[in-house]
């Protein structure tokens, strides 16, 4: 059986024009912000100027939502606290919302809001595109935290984890319906209505795809974001795994993603076995991987970028040197 | 009216008395010739220096010598602590044995361990016997011998006092004779058997003469490497005496070099070492999470 290499493919795919270039690479500079220290001829950004970013030609001036400059993070877990307080070159900190309560949040974690470092809750519960009645206590739980960390938004996933009363542990992708998107539009807009932040939805891996899709991922996105004004994470680990696991073209993923509606990418680790793709979260990021962060970096210039590590922990040093080599491939 | 056993209440008492008095006078003059003659055996060791950890066993036995293991690790990376209090192992498992083994409990765990989860799980492992057998080698430690067994029979010495005891004790209660003294120096009887007999093995074996020159050594060239300007050079050389193995093996994981990081390490006197406080709140489940609470690994998140 051979499996097409996403990276060859996406190695073809669309080169942005040298005015593109000049203008993404003006951008590097103000990834990093008051983490680090001012660079020989960086001009200096306020976060305003910095979050109107219009490296990608065909985003209308303005529309640029996704704000907040974030720079290069990592999923906050409890095991890793002490370490990722003294790791050098994090700029930010992702939480896993649904274990969190805002009256009882961490000490570790208080200690990284003082010092001044974002920190941003990511929902796995909310099952956004589920038929049931969107669970509004658990949407009400990440607007808490939300508050309670001063976030500038938060997120969730793109799936479904319960259906007709069961949870499925996993998050579940959509069939890419118009019937499927229409429920998620309006559980997204509903929970928009309840968080006082921006709300923004990452694309999952997925193992199968359902037989009835109308839309391709990227359309499915587009359309979202356009119909809710919700931003996106774009998880470059899953669009991996779904090119090697169900044959998605990445690089056509990445031409149709409105990349002004981009909050952050999300970078994982994983494993090939027999042939299939795991996000494991407990792996070294694959290069593969890393080539399509740079592919999207030729796209866009994210705001942030966040390593998710969530077992199998490496030494503080290994996990160090995966956050410079994702900051090496979009501060360019 | 005749006395039970032919003696009076008072003289029995005295009689009983004096029994575990002699008793406790034997055992303990016993043991101090004992420790005293062990201790002064002649070292066969050359006056080199033994290892790291074989230094912080003749300081605290095996658990100083897993947490200067357990120090060293941290400080390489290998292991990491955070601010629950619990050690979790990364990256590759080192080739020092006793290191090894610690590594390797950690990894092995499946979760997060305390401290001393970690020192209790690391305790019977094949390194440590062999830091005390080269130990033994070198007649640094107290041997134990048959120290044990002398043990075992006070024990037992004194639980036949006791036995006697409780027979007078309750036939004086039958006869309506009071014996409120001899329920008190029963108990004495019971504490002294209890106390011997859980005390067979030593936890922690004892230093030789030696054995304590050579740590004496060990804080005197940690002292040097400390204060430069009092001492000409190191007195046996440096890399002994460097890094946070060293300083956790002569004082304890309180004198971890980061303040934070042997804070995070130290068990806490209330905690008794057992359950985790608070804990991951990553694996301690979640009122509202629903399914994937941590992360979703494996499944997109």
């Amino acid at each position: 059986m051979t499996i097409p290499d996403p990276a060859a493919k996406t190695g073809a795919a669309a080169q942005p024009g040298p005015a593109a270039q000049a203008d993404t690479a003006t951008q590097t500079s103000s990834a990093t912000e008051a983490h680090a220290a001012p660079r020989p001829g960086a001009t200096p950004r306020t976060e305003e100027t910095a979050a109107v970013t219009p490296a990608v030609p065909d985003a209308a001036p303005g529309t640029r939502t996704a704000g907040t400059r974030l720079g290069i993070g990592i999923g906050w877990r409890a095991e890793l606290d002490l370490s990722i307080a003294r790791m050098p070159g994090v700029d930010w900190v992702e939480v896993v919302a649904e274990n969190l309560h805002a009256p009882h949040l961490p000490e570790s974690l208080l200690a990284l809001r003082e010092k001044g470092m974002p920190v941003l809750p990511h929902a796995v519960s909310l099952s956004l595109g589920g038929a049931e009645p969107l669970d509004t206590a658990r949407v009400e739980h990440l607007a808490g935290l939300a508050r309670a960390l001063d976030a500038p938004l938060v997120s969730d996933h793109v799936c479904f984890v319960r259906a007709g009363g069961l949870d499925s542990g996993h998050l579940m992708p959509l069939p890419r319906t118009r019937e499927a998107l229409d429920v998620l539009v309006a559980n997204v807009r509903l929970a928009q209505s309840i968080v006082d932040v921006p709300f923004a939805l990452e694309n999952i891996a997925a193992l199968l795809e359902w037989p009835e899709n109308e839309l391709t991922e990227e359309q499915f996105l587009t359309e979202l974001t356009e119909r809710t004004g919700c931003l996106l994470i774009i998880d470059v680990a899953n669009l991996y795994a779904n090119a090697r696991n169900v044959r998605t073209d990445p690089a056509a993923f990445l031409d149709g993603i409105p990349w002004e509606r981009l909050a952050y990418v999300h970078m994982a680790g994983g494993v090939e076995r027999d042939g299939v793709y795991h996000d494991t979260h407990a792996h070294p990021v694959l290069p593969q991987v890393l080539d399509l962060l740079a592919e999207l970096r030729r796209r866009t210039d994210p705001p942030g970028v966040l390593l998710e590590r969530d077992d199998d922990y490496p030494t503080d040093t290994e996990l160090a040197t995966e956050l410079a080599a994702l900051r090496a491939t979009v501060e360019r | 009216m005749s006395e039970p056993w032919g003696i009076s209440g008072p003289q029995f008492l005295v009689l009983y008395g004096l029994a575990l008095a002699l008793l406790l006078v034997v055992q303990l003059v016993s043991a101090a010739m004992v420790r005293a003659r062990a201790r002064s055996a002649p070292a066969a060791h050359n006056g080199s220096m033994p290892g790291v950890y074989q230094l912080a066993y003749l300081v605290g036995g095996a658990p100083r010598a897993i947490d200067a293991a357990i120090a060293a690790l941290v400080e390489r990376g290998l292991l990491r602590v955070n601010s629950y209090r619990q050690l979790g192992a990364a990256g590759a498992t080192p080739p020092e044995p006793l290191e090894r083994a610690v590594h390797t409990a950690a990894k092995e765990a499946g979760r997060s361990l305390t401290t001393s989860e970690l020192r209790s799980r690391t305790m019977d492992s094949r390194a440590v016997k062999d830091i005390e057998a080269d130990l033994d080698r070198r007649g640094l430690l107290v041997a134990e011998g048959g120290m044990a067994k002398v043990r075992i029979a006070f024990s037992l010495l004194y639980a036949l006092l006791l036995a006697v005891g409780v027979v007078r004790c309750v036939n004086g209660a039958v006869l309506g004779r009071p014996v409120g003294g001899l329920i008190a120096l029963v108990l004495v009887a019971l504490i002294l058997t209890f106390v011997t007999y859980s005390a067979r093995r030593r936890k922690r074996r004892r230093p030789t003469s030696a054995g304590e020159a050579l740590v004496i050594r060990a804080r005197t060239g940690l002292h040097a490497m400390e204060r430069p300007e009092e001492f000409a050079r190191p007195a046996h050389g440096g890399a002994l005496f460097a890094g946070a193995a060293a300083a956790v093996a002569l004082g304890g994981l309180a004198m971890y070099p980061d303040e934070e990081l042997s804070a995070a390490l130290a068990t806490p006197a209330w905690s008794g070492g057992g359950g985790s406080s608070g804990g991951s709140s990553c694996s301690s489940g979640s009122s509202c999470g629903g399914g994937s609470s941590c992360g979703g690994g494996g499944c997109g998140g």
